[in-house]
């Protein structure tokens, strides 16, 4: 509507002063579009600078998450550093019931913080503030503009139960190689227990002391994997 | 009516020719810059480099433009035109097939050669073969080619360079320049009454180095900034030459170029107004694309589709602004343009990195309205106190004034816009520990150039409007016709 206006304001402008052969036309026909034409401008720059008609409005929405790996022991989310930066980095994350992973936008008003949380499940919380119209007659007035809403800033945290960990990309990587390599001295582990075991107590089958070595590994595992993660997040980042 | 050899001609014809002429050569000269990025991998060279087809063709129309008053006085208007347009059709053909960017350049010298000599020529033949009271009407009808160019140019050749190669923009020109020739040698009388006067070699020599210097030195302000020796040092010798061409041509009763018509308060106070329009407009065509295109993303194809709704109303305002001279004069007319000129460009002095398009595309309509009021009308204007052979004089020194300001114009505002973004740009140690605040960092420092730029043109208008409120009101008598 304010672009109509600038119009009209330009058109009486021009015909009010040009083709009017009364200097009292002129001036009431001219001289009004001028005044509507100054005001459509100020206007148009006053809501593009300062925000005139506008109110900032906060949506929030919240996300469940699941792991963005595939990991059995540890549920992760990823991020992956801009470039070589210290701390500018998008978050990867996967919500719940999809296989496509999603990440934070990689922008200055995106702000994205990560706590810990005494719940079971992961969360994303989302909140996103735009400008949006007062009331429905600043809305007319800048309709057909294009400039309805405006990102001001968007406000992401995760939340993370303790087990739980944040990796950069590249750490990850790291973790599921070692944890390639741990399978595979466990397994080598696995058989020579069961064969001492077995030496040591012959009457016990091979399905039982295979059960037995399991829960023993069993029992070391959490710290076993708390450790590991801790390597991990001394690996580095990019 | 009847030429000066007492043939008879027709007006429109003739009229028609000049203007599709002028279009063609106006076209070529807004199409090039688009092809920069394409020329300069294809051909491996430097962007200083390949600047020169601008600087270059900048300087020989610079060169070209003084001399073309005399010129017209010398020789018959046919075979100025015919040699103009013939000049502007070989250099096509050269660009056309060239092999290498030292060809490209040469056709587009040789392109600027004629140029020179079409630009003054509609002007001065127009303004002589319409009396008084039409001027305007006419003015306006030549302005849309004027006005329409520099805005379809850029659209055009970025059409051309999605669709097809480089070479296409010189080829695709070269029949319809073919056929305005063969047009302008049945249309073309001789209508300019001669008055043939020595030819001053002398004078030649100091206007086309003095002119040539001082542009040179305003087009190397870009890249060289205007500390730099070779920038000041052309400018302060430009000046110099100019000056003597001013001292040698002042007592001269039958000048190379009239200067002495600058002592009429009309025809210099409405020169200055359509120089300071023209300055205005220009630099803001050149630095509104590259906001759009570095700050928004855009490509040159869609920043020139941005421009071109204004340029197409200037087409329609100046045929009406124009007929509205001949019945209310120069002054409401350049006050009425410069007001818009100077509302239409404030806005952008005010730009932020999420402005509307619309709000862009709008604001531009406002301001090429107002150029377009202010332009064609005041051309004319300047030639209310001329008469016969001043006014291709006056002519001459108008279009000289026009493009020395344009181009010093351009030079301030492309200044203006690296000086400040320069200062106020990030540490680039920044770059590789915080890419994001790097690049909104450097965002914002253009912002600051742009903005200031910007003001630089919202001033020019304003000095524009001061201007336009020292033009006289027409007498009594113009009024009622």
């Amino acid at each position: 509507m304010i672009l109509i206006i600038l119009m009209l304001g330009l058109l009486g402008f021009i015909v009010g002063f040009l083709a009017l052969k009364q200097r009292v036309q002129r001036w009431a026909v001219g001289g009004t579009s001028l005044l509507v034409l100054v005001i459509a401008a100020s206007l148009m720059i006053g809501n593009d600078t300062q925000h005139w008609g506008m109110q900032a409005v906060t949506k929030t929405t919240t996300t469940t998450l699941q792991s963005a790996v595939k990991n059995d022991a540890v549920s992760l989310l990823l991020y992956a550093p801009i470039k070589h930066a210290t701390t500018e980095r998008i978050y990867i994350y996967r919500p719940m019931n999809q296989t496509k992973r999603q990440h934070t936008a990689a922008n200055l008003t995106t702000h994205v913080t990560v706590r810990p949380s005494k719940t079971n499940t992961a969360v994303l919380t989302t909140k996103t503030t735009r400008w949006t119209y007062r009331n429905a007659i600043w809305r007319w007035l800048f309709s057909l503009t294009g400039n309805h809403t405006t990102l001001i800033n968007r406000r992401q945290t995760f939340r993370l139960p303790n087990n739980w960990a944040t990796l950069s990309v590249s750490q990850a990587q790291w973790l599921a190689k070692q944890a390639q390599v741990l399978k595979t001295t466990e397994q080598a582990t696995m058989a020579t227990k069961i064969k001492q075991l077995r030496t040591a107590d012959p009457s016990l089958s091979v399905a039982q002391a295979k059960a037995q070595v399991e829960q023993q590994l069993q029992k070391q595992t959490p710290s076993r994997l708390a450790k590991l993660i801790k390597q991990a997040q001394q690996q580095s980042k990019y | 009516m009847v030429d000066t050899t007492g043939h008879r001609y027709s007006q429109l014809w003739l009229t028609l020719t000049l203007i599709l002429g002028t279009f063609c050569t106006a076209l070529t000269t807004n199409m090039l810059v688009t092809t920069y990025p394409t020329l300069m991998t294809k051909f491996s060279i430097s962007s200083a480099t390949v600047q020169w087809l601008t600087t270059g063709s900048l300087l020989v129309m610079g060169i070209m433009i003084p001399v073309s008053a005399w010129l017209l006085n010398n020789f018959s208007l046919r075979v100025i035109y015919v040699a103009a347009l013939s000049c502007f059709l070989g250099g096509l053909i050269i660009s056309y097939t060239a092999t290498n960017f030292q060809l490209i350049l040469l056709g587009r010298l040789v392109q600027a050669l004629g140029i020179g000599i079409t630009f003054p020529t509609i002007q001065t033949v127009l303004l002589v073969i319409y009396p008084p009271e039409k001027r305007g009407t006419m003015m306006g009808l030549g302005g849309i080619v004027i006005g329409l160019a520099p805005a379809l140019g850029p659209t055009v050749s970025g059409w051309i360079l999605d669709n097809a190669s480089w070479r296409d923009l010189f080829g695709m020109m070269i029949p319809p320049v073919f056929i305005v020739l063969l047009l302008a040698i049945f249309t073309v009388k001789p209508v300019i009454p001669l008055k043939k006067s020595p030819l001053d070699a002398g004078a030649i020599a100091l206007s086309t180095l003095g002119f040539g210097s001082l542009l040179y030195g305003f087009s190397s302000v870009g890249n060289s900034g205007w500390g730099a020796p070779i920038v000041w040092g052309s400018i302060v010798v430009g000046i110099l030459l100019i000056a003597g061409f001013v001292w040698r041509e002042w007592p001269q009763a039958q000048p190379l170029l009239n200067i002495r018509l600058l002592k009429v308060p009309s025809f210099t106070i409405a020169s200055l107004i359509t120089a300071l329009a023209n300055t205005a407009m220009i630099g803001i065509q050149v630095v509104l694309p590259m906001y759009l295109q570095n700050v928004r993303g855009l490509t040159p194809l869609q920043s020139g589709l941005m421009i071109l709704p204004g340029a197409l109303l200037y087409g329609v305002i100046s045929l009406v602004s124009g007929r509205a001279y001949d019945h209310i004069g120069g002054r409401r007319l350049a006050l009425m343009g410069m007001f818009l000129l100077t509302l239409g460009t404030l806005p952008f002095a005010f730009l932020t990195q999420q402005t509307p398009y619309t709000y862009i595309l709008f604001e531009y309509i406002v301001l090429m309205s107002g150029v377009a009021l202010v332009a064609m009308p005041l051309t004319a204007a300047s030639s209310v106190d001329l008469t016969g052979i001043q006014l291709s004089h006056g002519t001459a020194i108008n279009s000289t004034m026009r493009q020395v300001m344009t181009s010093m114009g351009t030079a301030i505002l492309g200044s203006v816009l690296t000086n400040v973004t320069t200062q106020a740009q990030p540490a680039v140690a920044l770059l590789t520990h915080a890419p994001l605040v790097y690049r909104d960092q450097l965002t914002t420092a253009a912002m600051h150039g742009f903005h200031a730029a910007f003001l630089v043109a919202t001033v020019m208008g304003l000095l524009g409007l001061i201007l336009a409120s020292l033009v006289k009101k027409p007498q009594k008598a113009q009024v009622i016709k």
